[in-house]
């Protein structure tokens, strides 16, 4: 081996070394951590799915549950082929509830639509005179009433004479069944 | 440790170098000489294997050298094993050079050097180069000579036989007792031709006389071999004299270090040895250090393909699990938006409202879970200390300024507060209203 091939050698050798601290050794120890992360990440799906097995009654018992809480559910809905129409039913409802409770309505405002997830939210502004005693026969009508009425505001003012008051509601539908 | 560094601090580069060179000199003849499995003894023409008794004569031809002779002896006693054995070829004394030395200086590697530089003067009849027996570290002694050309004609008679000769050694020495023994040992070699005297004391020859057998029917020769033999050592303990009493030994002999004539080229085989162990170590170990490194990976694996097991395992035992919680999810995020609306229980909040304000409210506004009130009280801030304190409503803060009490009402005052378990803001982040349906 003359002196230029030793050199040539040694380069090699060098260029080697480089690539071996710079890419090989952090390749490898990223790999050998890459291996660990697995391993935690392994243990971590067995400890949940070794829990999740063990409660294997009570998540049985939680659908039970649901399944009848959902089934009360679609009495709290209402239905409709469109927005317009669960709108109707909106101010029926709750012209309903008023008329059950003895109060008088002012002004009934346009019926407001949104939409959340899967479902159309029809909220109903509404204007009202009414006695004192007549508050609380129409909170318990509008709470009894089905599909369910959710109150979003309510307002009562005092005059000398007599209270008015003002009351937002909002009812849900599916939005499948409901497009506008 | 210090001795060591002021050693090594003492010595040039030229001297490690030289240090190193006997270092792998002296490996290598102890390879050669550990890897010695036969001992082969010339006696009268008769070549013997020491530990099996065998013999084979010598046949000489007239176009072969007597190494060949010898070889094809060795070849036909041994026939042909695979691999080739290592050979220790015991030669008569007589083949062999002794000379006396007394020298003002001790250690064998100085009277090596010593006797190697006199070769010349020692031994004016042999120009040639000498290999050079010596043992121990006496300034007095016997050092055999043996020549380097003979030695390397027999290697290679020995090698187109297939054979491996190790090394070479005078045959009185295998009439030595083996170990360590500190009284002098004195053994008598004879053949048809000659007759050898040695005495051995320490691990060093003291005395070496060979002497041939026609010198010796001669009454003057005689009479002087007596005396020089009296006083090297005395009457012989061992005596060999025929072929029987070499083929009684049953041993491969071990060959002593110090006399025992490595041919040069025996030497480069038992370096090529060497070489080849070194590399076989070398491999071992890198093996050994590559298997270690791929222990974390290794071990990494095993618990991967365990732990994938049990997953499995886990993943078919809570299957009835999964179903459940999968319909109860489905449900939840189906109904979600209808079923977590919040509630505003108005008619709690009105009567919690009367027992604390008796028919003094003048408004009373509720709008995604704010309460705002407005009215008399004879204590406004009292009223606030009270609702505050209320688990209904928390945030409980006076919204307008209270004026002094103008009438037998009491004073006016304004108050907001939040309910508690509603929670519009946090509904509405989790169900956003849009103007669309979803896609």
């Amino acid at each position: 081996m003359n002196r230029r091939e030793r050199q040539l050698v040694l380069v090699a050798a060098l260029v080697f070394a480089l690539v071996l601290a710079v890419r090989i050794v952090p390749g490898i120890a990223q790999y050998y951590r890459q291996g660990r992360d697995d391993v935690a990440l392994l243990q971590e799906r067995i400890d949940r799915y070794r829990a999740l097995s063990e409660a294997t009654a009570e998540w049985q018992e939680r659908q039970q549950q649901k399944t009848l809480e959902v089934a009360d559910l679609q009495a709290w809905v209402f239905s409709g082929s469109d927005a317009n129409l669960v709108g109707n039913n909106v101010q029926r409802s709750l012209r309903v509830a008023v008329e059950k409770a003895g109060l008088e309505v002012r002004e009934m405002n346009v019926a407001k639509y949104s939409y959340t997830g899967d479902w159309l939210m029809v909220t109903q502004e509404m204007s009202f005179t009414l006695d004192q005693n007549d508050i609380l026969p129409f909170l318990t009508a509008l709470q009894e009433m089905r599909p369910r009425l959710f109150v979003q505001g309510f307002t009562i003012n005092r005059t000398r004479r007599q209270y008015s008051g003002n009351i937002v509601v909002a009812g849900f539908a599916p939005a499948a069944m409901s497009g506008r | 440790m210090k001795g060591l560094r002021a050693k090594l601090n003492a010595l040039s580069l030229a001297d490690l170098g030289a240090g190193l060179r006997a270092m792998q000199v002296a490996s290598t003849q102890r390879a050669v000489l550990d890897s010695i499995d036969v001992s082969l003894v010339l006696h009268d023409d008769t070549l013997i294997n020491t530990a099996t008794g065998e013999y084979r004569p010598l046949v000489h031809q007239e176009d072969s050298t007597f190494a060949e002779t010898l070889a094809s002896a060795a070849r036909s006693l041994l026939g042909g094993r695979s691999p080739a054995p290592t050979l220790l070829l015991l030669l008569p004394p007589s083949h062999f050079v002794a000379t006396h030395y007394q020298l003002n200086v001790s250690g064998e590697k100085l009277l090596r050097s010593a006797l190697s530089l006199q070769a010349h003067t020692l031994l004016p009849a042999h120009d040639e180069p000498l290999l050079l027996g010596l043992a121990g570290n006496q300034g007095s002694g016997v050092a055999l000579w043996y020549p380097v050309a003979a030695a390397n004609a027999l290697y290679q008679s020995f090698r187109a036989q297939d054979l491996l000769l190790g090394a070479l050694m005078p045959r009185s020495l295998a009439l030595l007792e083996e170990g360590d023994i500190p009284e002098p040992q004195v053994v008598e070699d004879s053949d048809a031709t000659h007759r050898n005297h040695l005495c051995y004391q320490q691990g060093q020859l003291t005395a070496c006389f060979t002497v041939s057998q026609r010198d010796l029917s001669q009454d003057v020769f005689q009479q002087q071999w007596q005396q020089e033999t009296a006083r090297a050592g005395g009457a012989p303990q061992r005596k060999a004299a025929t072929r029987e009493d070499w083929s009684a030994l049953r041993r491969c002999i071990r060959p002593l270090r110090g006399y025992s004539f490595i041919p040069h080229q025996a030497e480069t085989a038992g370096r090529k040895t060497i070489r080849r162990q070194q590399q076989r170590r070398a491999a071992v170990a890198a093996v050994a250090v590559v298997a270690l490194l791929c222990l974390p990976f290794l071990n990494n694996a095993l618990r991967k393909a365990w732990l994938e097991r049990e997953l499995d395992q886990y993943l078919e035992l809570s299957s009835e699990a999964r179903e459940s919680q999968a319909a109860v999810i489905a449900m939840e995020n189906q109904w979600g938006a209808v079923l977590e609306y919040p509630r505003q229980d108005l008619g709690s909040v009105l009567l919690i409202l009367n027992t604390y304000i008796d028919s003094s409210l003048s408004t009373f506004s509720l709008n995604k879970g704010v309460v705002d009130i407005t009215g008399f009280a004879q204590d406004p801030a009292l009223l606030i200390e009270q609702l505050s304190q209320h688990e209904e409503f928390y945030g409980v803060n006076q919204s307008r300024s209270s004026a002094d009490a103008s009438s037998n009402l009491g004073a006016r005052f304004g108050i907001r507060m939040n309910l508690s378990n509603v929670d519009f803001p946090g509904y509405e982040t989790r169900y956003p209203p849009s103007p669309q349906p979803a896609p």
